[in-house]
């Protein structure tokens, strides 16, 4: 099973009804599976590269090659968004900025034509698309978490550092959780049973608790993999983590999470 | 004689008179030619085709053309019949007032009677058979049959099934003779025999007359039988229990097996055998398991080996009957060896001073004691070896003495080990020592953590070479050889090595020598040395600084450079922590020889120079951390070679010449100084235990790896288990070390999550 299954409903529905037919929608779908994937895309002439030069040598530091950290917080201003809002992980996703307020030229034009944008008002557009996007979207959510971890690791680093962590999830969880993107998937069919009501999956202030833990274990960093599988595990714990399987292949740092919150749990009802 | 063209009326009445002789009177005799001419006349009758007769042909006269004459024998046949009708009605008239036994005795005399006549009848009709019947029997008329199997027919409808109508009076007969044998009565099991027989006989094959067949006997006689002998059992067998021990009972119940057997080979069908002994089988043991199961401890609480011998032979009669007992003597064995620990720890209060060999002994002596149990009264069977097995493991690793660490065991059976190979042991005689030796290996196969006792017994190993206190070096060499057996050579590597460091080391203090006699003649100290290689000795070098004494500080730089030149680039880290040294004393009327450690020795060459010194200048001259200096100046303090009479002072004994009584004395004249000091004792365990952690982490990591380069994917939970199957031989993995050892391994790219499988993990070459 590939992640391509788990895909949204909606996008196979959006295949199929272009296609008509299931087979012809679903090899048209593996050739290119975001076709329908971003449905406002506006329909128009090609973005246009000089365009988009022209706009980042707008924000280039002088100095570099790259926009930097003065530019990222102008370009914020211009699209009337906070550097701290979340959608900007997604923006660095789409162009993918090696860093933290660094974003190269050919990121630059390869990701706004992508998005079909060379104008600030288009790239406004496209920015407010893929914050619903990312809400709500699990699959692109899952791609915009993966690619935070390499965006926010330091250069030869393994680990992501703990705070950057804990600040990253702190933006991401919480959007997450309240656009769906995030949506507890029952454990005993993987597929898309998605619950709706949430009332059996992660919940706000567990993410608290599993900061709370992180900080009492110490420790310097946050692995590729526990955080990877951190994601998994949200989605896929039930409220009172009793279906955790401490033998199956989570983290270790996973397990002695649920014990800790287990005792939470236990000696809140007390 | 009729002529062989007589008709039926005149043949049949000649043949009914010759039949009728042969049925009820054979005893008087037949003559020959009688005989022969009652064959001859019922030949003719057979081969006369006569037109005439065609009449009585009716149906087989189309058909008998075939062979070119129409077969004539059914007449004949027909006569046959009646004729057993009639005689065999006659027999039942008498059998109406027989009862029992007598029944059985009339039955028996007559069927004999009546069986040797259908025989010679049998052969009378030879021709028929041979013609009429077999071709009536070929063209399917299956109620045809040849005279002999006839007249057991006739005998079966006119006289067996209307005696057994009555009440079964002929089968009844039977079981209750049988019930009086069981009852300890004499019956006559000849006759029971040649009635059951007779059953037997009765049985026909429909289709095949020669064929064995025993619907009769198993109708009206096995299925009675075997619903008597329950009956009888249910019955005996409670009323028995009721007023007996379970002892008794097993013999009972062995001896009722054994009798039925026999009545099997005595007068039953060899067929019986299985349906019989499993009935009884199921009465006798199934019906009272779970009483036998539970008085099964008692029998084991109080050694009764003939029972648990009975009870097991028993008990393995019936399926899954010796489970509930391997269990429970799982059980048994486990209570008894923590029994014996906690008897053992509560004699010894402080669990520290718990004494090795105590606890060894207790240890082997329950195993043995129900090893001997499994040999004598379970025929060694291989369940129970294996719950003694698991019983052993579970408390051997697990009492009271070691509470919840898993590492107490295999440290006192090291240490165990240790002492037994030590000089001045009481075990010293060879065939002893070896026999406790292999005493030991009994509980190392049981120890889970291999590798802690590897450990231990390295580091006691290790003391006992380089203090000289080894027994014997065959008796070392058969110990490590033993442990190779039991784990392989990886196992035992670095134990070798250590020998071969002592013999090398030999050598090189000899040949140093030689060259120092050579070229100094100055030498007055006796010197040697051992040379370690530091990755198989586990030793560490001291922790601190340490001024090496002016006195002997010639030597050192001498070995150095001599070693250095033999064996350029290697670097010497000369471990003063486990040096001796002997001195000799002049400042005393007598003269002493003060064996001492490394530090000891330094202290008291300081006074060589002054009498007196402060701790101060002690911690200066030698570099020795106050910690432990403290701890050395008390020892010599408490021997009376210093005296410490202000603070941080410390006085040579005597330091003045007059004479004292508190002055130092010995009724020796060598004196030990060098005992062991407190600290170290308690951090050599911590030491071990800690190098046993590294080492694992160590081994489940390259374990792992090793694991996913063969099998390139693999789910977590089936690797797990391989982890778990390889390095049990070694130590019991922990699941969460595992998965600590599995993220570091992703961490560090060994391995990979497969994508989308979170559960599966891939090697990355």
């Amino acid at each position: 099973m590939t992640s391509r299954v788990r895909d949204s409903y909606r996008d196979a529905k959006k295949f199929l009804e272009k296609y008509k037919r299931l087979d012809a929608a679903v090899d048209a779908y593996y050739s290119n599976p975001g076709a329908f994937s971003t449905p406002s895309k506006p329909q128009q002439a090609a973005p246009s590269t000089s365009k988009l030069n022209a706009l980042f040598d707008g924000y280039k530091d002088p100095d570099s090659d790259d926009i930097t950290i003065s530019g990222t917080i102008k370009f914020c201003e211009d699209l009337e968004r906070d550097p701290e809002d979340v959608v900007l992980l997604a923006v660095a996703y789409e162009l993918k900025s090696p860093e933290i307020g660094r974003w190269t030229r050919k990121g630059w034009v390869d990701g706004w034509k992508a998005n079909g944008c060379d104008s600030l008002p288009a790239m406004k557009n496209a920015v407010a698309r893929l914050a619903n996007q990312l809400s709500s979207d699990s699959v692109y959510f899952r791609k915009v978490y993966l690619y935070t971890f390499d965006l926010g690791r330091t250069d030869g680093a393994r680990s992501l550092g703990m705070d950057s962590a804990q600040a990253f999830w702190s933006l991401l969880i919480p959007y997450g959780l309240r656009g769906g993107a995030i949506s507890h998937i029952s454990s005993t069919d993987n597929d898309d049973d998605v619950d709706m009501n949430g009332a059996q999956g992660w919940k706000p202030e567990y993410t608290d608790w599993w900061f709370e833990f992180l900080n009492e274990k110490g420790g310097k960093g946050v692995s590729k993999d526990t955080w990877s599988m951190f994601l998994d595990f949200m989605r896929s714990i039930d409220a009172k983590f009793e279906k955790y399987d401490m033998e199956a292949a989570w983290p270790s740092t996973i397990d002695y999470f649920v014990e800790f919150a287990k005792e939470r749990l236990a000696s809140s009802k007390a | 004689m009729p002529s062989a063209t007589a008709d039926l009326a005149t043949t049949w009445a000649f043949l009914e008179e010759g039949v009728d002789h042969i049925m009820t009177k054979l005893q008087t005799g037949v003559s020959y030619s009688k005989y022969m001419s009652l064959y001859t006349v019922a030949y003719n009758y057979c081969i006369s085709s006569k037109i005439n007769n065609s009449t009585s042909e009716t149906g087989l006269g189309g058909l008998g053309n075939r062979t070119g004459a129409n077969l004539m024998g059914s007449d004949l046949y027909n006569h046959l019949i009646r004729y057993f009708v009639i005689h065999l009605k006659q027999l039942r008239d008498q059998s109406e007032t027989l009862q029992e036994e007598n029944l059985l005795r009339y039955y028996a005399q007559e069927w004999d009677r009546y069986t040797t006549g259908a025989n010679y009848i049998n052969r009378l009709f030879t021709y028929l058979n041979r013609h009429w019947v077999r071709r009536e029997r070929d063209e399917g008329r299956k109620n045809v049959y040849p005279v002999y199997t006839l007249a057991l027919v006739q005998w079966r409808t006119n006289l067996f099934v209307p005696i057994q109508q009555k009440h079964t009076k002929l089968a009844g007969a039977v079981l209750r003779l049988i019930e009086q044998q069981r009852n300890g009565e004499t019956i006559d099991q000849g006759l029971v025999k040649k009635v059951v027989d007779s059953f037997v006989s009765l049985g026909l094959d429909e289709t095949d007359t020669n064929k064995a067949c025993l619907d009769v006997y198993k109708e009206h006689f096995e299925g009675p039988f075997i619903a008597a002998t329950e009956k009888f059992y249910i019955q005996e067998s409670e009323s028995f229990l009721a007023e007996h021990s379970i002892s008794e009972y097993l013999k009972k119940a062995e001896e009722r097996l054994k009798e039925e057997e026999d009545r099997v080979e005595r007068y039953l069908n060899t067929q019986t055998r299985k349906v019989l002994i499993s009935k009884c089988e199921h009465v006798l043991i199934r019906e009272h398991a779970s009483l036998m199961w539970d008085s099964f401890e008692d029998l084991l609480d109080y050694d009764k080996d003939e029972d648990l011998q009975r009870m097991y032979s028993l008990l393995s009669r019936i399926p899954e009957g010796l489970d509930p007992l391997r269990k429970r003597f799982e059980e048994h064995v486990k209570k008894a060896g923590l029994l014996a620990i906690s008897r053992l720890a509560g004699e010894g209060a402080v669990e520290d001073v718990l004494d090795p060999k105590a606890y060894v002994d207790a240890l082997l002596e329950v195993h043995q004691k129900n090893s001997e149990t499994v040999t004598r009264s379970f025929r060694g069977e291989a369940g129970f070896v294996a719950s003694l097995d698991k019983a052993c493991r579970d408390f051997v690793n697990r009492n009271a003495a070691t509470g919840s660490s898993n590492t107490k065991s295999p440290e006192l059976i090291a240490k165990h080990a240790d002492l037994l190979l030590r000089k001045n042991n009481k075990l010293a005689e060879e065939e002893d020592l070896e026999g406790a030796l292999n005493r030991v290996m009994i509980l190392f196969k049981y120890i889970e953590d291999k590798d802690v006792f590897q450990t231990f017994y390295t580091t006691k190993l290790s003391k006992r070479l380089i203090h000289g206190v080894s027994a014997s070096d065959e008796s070392e060499a058969s110990m490590i050889s033993k442990l190779k057996e039991a784990c392989g050579f990886e196992y035992t590597n670095k134990l070798q090595r250590m020998f071969t460091d002592m013999s090398l080391s030999k050598d090189l203090t000899d040949s140093f020598k030689e060259r120092m006699q050579q070229n100094h003649g100055d030498m007055d100290i006796t010197f040697s040395v051992m040379v370690l290689g530091t990755n198989f000795w586990p030793l560490n070098p001291p922790g601190h600084d340490f001024v090496i004494p002016a006195e002997i500080l010639p030597t050192y730089d001498r070995f150095q450079k001599y070693y250095q030149q033999k064996h350029s680039g290697r670097k010497l880290n000369w471990l003063w922590n486990y040096c001796k040294n002997e001195l000799r004393t002049n400042y005393l009327n007598q003269k002493y020889i003060l064996m001492t450690s490394s530090y000891q020795m330094a202290v008291l060459v300081q006074y060589n120079k002054s009498d007196t010194l402060s701790l101060e200048e002690l911690l200066v001259a030698t570099s020795i951390p106050k910690e432990l200096m403290t701890q050395i100046l008390a020892l010599l303090v408490k021997a009376k070679i210093l005296v410490n009479e202000e603070t941080d002072q410390y006085d040579l004994n005597p330091s003045h010449t007059t004479y004292s009584l508190k002055d130092f004395k010995s009724k020796k004249i060598r004196v030990n100084l060098n005992q062991p000091i407190k600290a170290e004792v308690k951090t050599e365990t911590a030491d071990v235990l800690k190098a046993v952690d590294e080492d694992r982490k160590f081994v489940i990591q390259a374990t792992i790896v090793r694991i996913m380069k063969a099998r390139k994917t693999m789910k977590n939970q089936s690797l797990v288990q391989e982890v778990i199957s390889q390095i049990s031989q070694r130590f019991a993995p922990k699941i969460p070390d595992i998965k600590k050892a599995v993220d570091t391994l992703l961490e560090k790219d060994y391995i990979e999550r497969v994508d989308g499988q979170r559960d599966t993990f891939a090697y990355v070459a």
